[in-house]
């Protein structure tokens, strides 16, 4: 339970060396790689072939990314929702790899047919709207690049709808008689003709079909009658259907790689991830260096690993007091899980301690407080219990769902104590005659006991702050300010709470500890703010009080999961205890308490985690401190057993 | 007609209803607000889906107090789960006012919460890793809600029948 030690790591190498050495931190991966002046190399390090490689990469993963989400829907393996890392040995991967060839050779194959089918699509959809603009003129059995005899032309061209096609031949052929106007098809907005005149009338005819706002249509590049056109168009589109299913098949069979390419995309990565430290070493001609920090625990498994190495240089040293070290977390199974509000509000800096073993017992217990029903308290801890023991998963999703299994205990526990059972299930299915009983104490018959409970859980938890920032404060060394600034405030807030209980003496109390402050809290101050500062010190109890009162939230929220319980109870008895009822029941029941449980634990969750951040660790917590990363193997789909750091950045 | 109107019994549901209606829109606009600002972000990013929906249902909670006041005060006065109780007119309006606060603050905080989370939803279209701050900051809204909330409970509670 503490923030891990930290050591600064300083490596010397020769060149040659340089690839070797950084596989083998990569392989046991305790260490992060930071320059402390990345700058001062630059001028040795060749950045175009750098990029050139990381870019070269970069189009490997992207390829291999591609082939494996295009055979996935055809992975034969068997999955379920929390898919674990696949695990492999160092040995397996290795081996594995052997086969790099041939699995590249699947990715291109795949991404050839993927190519393929785009095109097919492309083609497909430009033949279909082809297909539309045709449609209008199958009729006409006429070659479509016909553009007259020597003595007349031909045209194409629609007219809107509203135009009577018959009245305007009838209008040409005043002027033109010769003119032949055919309507070939008619559709709701226009009519489809097709016009054969002389050339010598031909500008008088379009002049008059203007004035009916009539448009020419020509077609591109197709020779033959719209009919052969059309047969055309459907055999092509036949031919692209088999081709597509028959890329489909392809595919299917060559989704018997995808374990190897996932395999080889995990290799990418890893050889991304190498490529990237490589530009953060310090290098001359002739050797390179390695800046970074290690726990100190590691620095023996390190040592041991380099032993081989007769020309390489380590060194490692203490940060120095004012160093900003990385920061890696330990806590035991009962906390760990709670690392998690702390990691999303921030980590604690290089001179804080760890705040997860006193914020861990709190969180657990407001949370319960604020869910408050043991059937749900029940659910959640089965659901994730099962997911933990069943699924291997690791990291952020780890502590998050173990952190909503103790929440889950946590709010059994309190529904016990309240006799919450999917709020008032048995009394409203048994119509009041049975009913489970509280073991202390029902907040919907009482809620100002357990108003006056919140409040008082909340003075413990900002006394603990108190005492920590007072901690804080005798660990820097100033003992006298923590015993005087903390105590006195103790013995003052102590006293007027007290009062507020009507204890008798407590006003004695309250006047030694206030006394105390006036003449304390000013001490730093210089002139008339010493008096003014220790008078204006005894406001700060304003500011205590309204914290506690925000733990009324507590109660706020408890009642909250409870009540709207009770109402999907009520509504789902509603029909009584008939079959009709009975289906009812079910349905309501199974529907609004899922509903209930979620939105009560995003409201455990959002609200315990406020009182965490603002009440709590606003009395005493900096944070600031930047995490712990490793340089070692991160990857999507395998999990290689190498004996290198497990997902907490420890050896195993 | 006017004795039915100054009856307890209406009052009190009045002040139920409203509680419902009042906090219920506050949350239906707001959610509604930042689903708009959800839709946008998965439009671009569809694996943003959950942290989204998480920011959506922030501004929510409204809504099911003002259920939660509205159906303790029917409980109270027996219209769920009970036999009815003929109130005086003065205990009628008590009722009413109770519910006012969650009624009142319900509408506005879900509001402002709404906007404070549709901006948390631009906060995680850039910065995904950064949902729990976006939470915080919508939930330092919610406290007046839940503030609200308490105060009508313990009103409903308190009256005397």
């Amino acid at each position: 339970m503490a923030v891990i030690e930290m050591n600064r790591l300083l490596m010397i190498g020769v060149e040659q060396d340089r690839k070797a050495v950084l596989e083998k931190l990569h392989r046991i991966g305790c260490v992060q790689i930071t320059n402390s002046d990345p700058e001062a190399f630059d001028a040795l390090i060749d950045k175009f072939e750098h990029d050139k490689k990381t870019d070269q990469l970069d189009g490997f993963i992207n390829d291999i990314n591609r082939a494996r989400n295009a055979v996935l829907p055809f992975d034969q393996r068997k999955k379920s929702i929390f898919e674990p890392k696949r695990e492999i040995s160092d040995y397996d991967f290795e081996e594995h790899l052997n086969r790099e060839p041939e699995i590249f050779s699947a990715v291109r194959s795949i991404n050839e047919l993927l190519d393929q089918r785009e095109e097919h699509r492309n083609e497909e959809n430009r033949i279909i709207s082809q297909r539309e603009s045709l449609a209008p003129w199958l009729e006409l059995d006429v070659n479509l690049d016909f553009k007259g005899t020597i003595k007349t032309t031909a045209l194409m061209g629609v007219i809107p709808a509203s135009v009577q096609p018959g009245e305007l031949m009838d209008e040409v052929n005043e002027s033109f008689r010769e003119t032949v106007i055919q309507v070939i098809s008619s559709d709701s907005l226009q009519h489809y003709i097709y016009i054969i005149a002389f050339s010598r009338d031909l500008e008088g005819v379009v002049r008059i079909l203007r004035k009916h706002s009539f448009n020419q249509i020509t077609f591109k590049d197709m020779h033959s009658s719209p009919l052969s056109i059309m047969e055309g168009y459907d055999r092509r589109l036949e031919e692209i259907k088999t081709k597509k299913v028959h890329i489909e098949n392809e595919l299917k069979k060559l989704a018997s790689e995808i374990g190897d390419i996932e395999l080889l995309y995990d290799f990418m990565l890893l050889e991304k991830q190498k490529l990237e430290q490589v530009s953060l070493l310090g290098r001359t001609e002739k050797t390179f260096v390695v800046e970074g920090w290690i726990p100190e625990r590691h620095k023996r498994s390190l040592s041991k690993t380099f032993k081989t190495h007769t020309d390489l240089f380590i060194y490692f040293r203490r940060p120095e007091e004012d160093e900003a070290y990385p920061i890696l977390l330990e806590n035991g199974p009962l906390v760990k899980p709670f690392e998690l509000i702390t990691e999303l509000f921030s980590l604690p800096n290089h001179k804080e301690f760890d705040v997860n073993p006193f914020m861990a017992p709190f969180y657990f217990i407001f949370f319960g407080l604020m869910l408050g029903d043991a059937g749900y308290g029940l659910i959640l801890a089965a659901v994730t219990g099962v997911i933990l023991f069943r699924f291997k998963i690791t990291g952020t999703a780890k502590k998050l769902i173990s952190m909503v299994f103790f929440g889950g205990i946590s709010s059994f526990i309190w529904g016990v104590l309240f006799g919450s059972w999917f709020g008032d299930i048995a009394a409203q299915v048994s119509n009041g005659r049975f009913s489970i009983g509280p073991l202390w104490f029902n907040p919907l018959d009482d809620p100002m006991k357990l108003l006056i409970w919140s409040c008082i859980f909340g003075v413990v938890q900002l006394y603990a702050g108190m005492a920590l920032s007072g901690y804080k404060l005798w660990l820097a060394g100033k003992k006298a300010d923590a015993v005087i600034d903390i105590g006195l405030r103790y013995i003052y807030y102590t006293g007027l709470i007290l009062m507020l209980a009507s204890v008798k003496g407590a006003v004695y109390m309250t006047i030694f500890g206030a006394a105390g402050l006036v003449l304390t809290q000013g001490r730093h101050k210089r002139g008339a703010g010493k008096i003014t500062g220790g008078i204006l010190s005894l406001y700060d109890f304003v500011g205590f009080m309204s914290d506690v009162l925000s733990y009324s939230r507590l109660l706020a929220l408890g009642l909250a999961t409870s009540v709207v319980a009770s109402v999907i109870n009520t509504m789902g008895t509603l029909f009584g205890m008939n079959l009709l009822g009975i289906v009812v029941l079910v349905l309501v029941f199974a529907g609004g308490h899922v509903f209930n449980i979620a939105i009560s634990t995003l409201g455990a969750y959002v609200h315990s985690s406020r009182l965490q951040y603002v009440e709590f660790f606003g009395k005493f917590y900096e944070g600031g401190g930047k995490p712990y990363k490793p340089f070692r193997y991160d990857t999507k789909y395998m999990m290689i057993n190498n004996g290198g750091t497990n997902d907490d950045g420890i050896l195993d | 007609m006017m004795e039915f109107l100054t009856s307890g019994n209406f009052l009190a549901i009045l002040g139920a209803a409203l509680a419902i209606i009042m906090a219920g829109v506050g949350s239906a606009k707001s959610v509604g607000l930042v689903g708009e600002a959800a839709n946008g972000v998965v439009t671009e990013d569809p694996d943003k889906f959950g942290q989204a929906l998480l920011l959506e249902a922030l501004p929510g909670t409204q809504g099911i107090y003002g259920l939660l006041t509205g159906f303790l005060i029917l409980n109270r006065i027996g219209i769920v789960g009970g036999t009815p109780v003929e109130l005086t007119s003065q205990q009628g309006i008590m009722f009413l006012v109770a519910a006012l606060p969650i009624a009142v603050v319900g509408l506005i905080s879900a509001q402002a919460q709404g906007r404070a989370a549709a901006a948390g939803i631009s906060l995680i279209a850039k910065r995904p890793q950064e949902l729990a701050k976006a939470i915080t900051f919508a939930a330092m809204v919610e406290t007046y809600a839940v503030l609200a909330l308490l105060g009508s409970i313990l009103m409903v509670f308190g009256i005397t029948i």
